[in-house]
């Protein structure tokens, strides 16, 4: 379902060849619809264009049961938003679809974080560097928009 | 409407723990870990951590808010998305979530330093209907800030500040 299942997948195995001060804490273009960061902790937060639509994805530590919706705020430097995550799984791990299209918007200064709630600790925080991510984002809604272009229209 | 709650505040944080608990005002009532207290035109029901952060509900100027202190302060009038998250006790605990949007208000004279977010009380009655809450407020430098409180006494201090407010109770406000 999502292409980018297999690039977290790939980057949890470090299978993502990359020096390894850049195998966390900047983002990546892992194929050219495809871009992730993941931090210390083993946390990806993806852009995933390999599908019908772009989508941001994060994959957390923790078990996220299919078809859960959680809220969440995320935050950065240039300002915050309130939205939720849709847990899905396969075999690969599982994965949530953050709810927000315009998240790109909040992809400016030097990290980004996600506050949820969470079974044990109440609230968690996930934060992730935006070192990079411009560029890769940017590079991979330009293959997007030129895959689209090329489609055939139906 | 800042300026009567921000005195209450003061007056809260201008007393230890110790203090409050043996010397409080008559009109003080003690829930728990919350307590309430009024005067001739507001009510306060709060907790206060042992960072010093305060928790609580007030009436003033025929509002009532949820209220958030904490010694970070805020930017006034600047709005902030925050993230409630309340568990009950027991074997099966149940986890209750809001996102409130609070503005930060400032105190006026000499509390012009004090700082406090305000928010209302929309899905509120189930998140104080727990054991204990944590607070997440988003920072400029794309943290959070993460304050806990507990909630023993919690709904029934704000519905004895309802009540002695002249405020019909909400919904889940039942004492606990």
């Amino acid at each position: 379902m999502f292409g980018a299942l297999t690039i977290i997948a790939m980057a949890a195995a470090g299978a993502v060849a990359a020096p390894a001060n850049d195998a966390v804490e900047r983002w990546r273009l892992s194929e050219p619809l495809a871009a992730y960061v993941e931090n210390s902790s083993g946390e990806v937060l993806a852009l995933d264009c390999i599908g019908a639509s772009c989508k941001y994805l994060l994959a957390l530590n923790g078990v996220c049961p299919e078809g859960l919706r959680i809220g969440t705020i995320v935050n950065s430097q240039v300002g915050e938003t309130v939205t939720t995550l849709t847990c899905h799984t396969n075999s690969k791990g599982n994965i949530m679809v953050i709810g927000d299209a315009n998240l790109g918007q909040l992809m400016s200064g030097d990290k980004i974080a996600f506050a949820f709630t969470h079974v044990d600790s109440l609230i968690a925080v996930a934060r992730f560097s935006l070192a990079g991510a411009n560029e890769a984002i940017a590079t991979v809604m330009a293959n997007a928009q030129q895959r689209d272009a090329a489609a055939p229209t139906p | 409407m800042f300026r009567t709650i921000a005195l209450m505040i003061m007056a809260v944080l201008a007393a230890s723990p110790a203090v409050a608990a043996t010397a409080a005002p008559e009109a003080d009532q003690i829930f728990g870990q919350w307590r309430a207290s009024a005067d001739a035109t507001s009510v306060l029901a709060y907790t206060q951590n042992e960072s010093g952060a305060q928790f609580g509900f007030g009436c003033s100027d025929g509002r009532c808010f949820y209220y958030l202190y904490t010694r970070a302060g805020c930017v006034v009038d600047r709005q902030y998305d925050l993230l409630l998250s309340s568990q009950t006790a027991g074997d099966a605990p149940q986890i209750h979530s809001a996102f409130p949007r609070a503005v930060c208000g400032a105190g006026e004279g000499d509390d012009a330093d004090l700082r406090a977010l305000y928010f209302d009380g929309q899905n509120m009655p189930a998140v104080i209907a727990a054991s204990v809450v944590a607070i997440a407020i988003p920072a400029e430098d794309s943290q959070f800030r993460v304050s806990k409180f507990s909630l023993e006494g919690a709904s029934a201090a704000v519905t004895w500040a309802r009540a002695r407010y002249g405020q019909a109770p909400a919904s889940g406000d039942a004492p606990q």
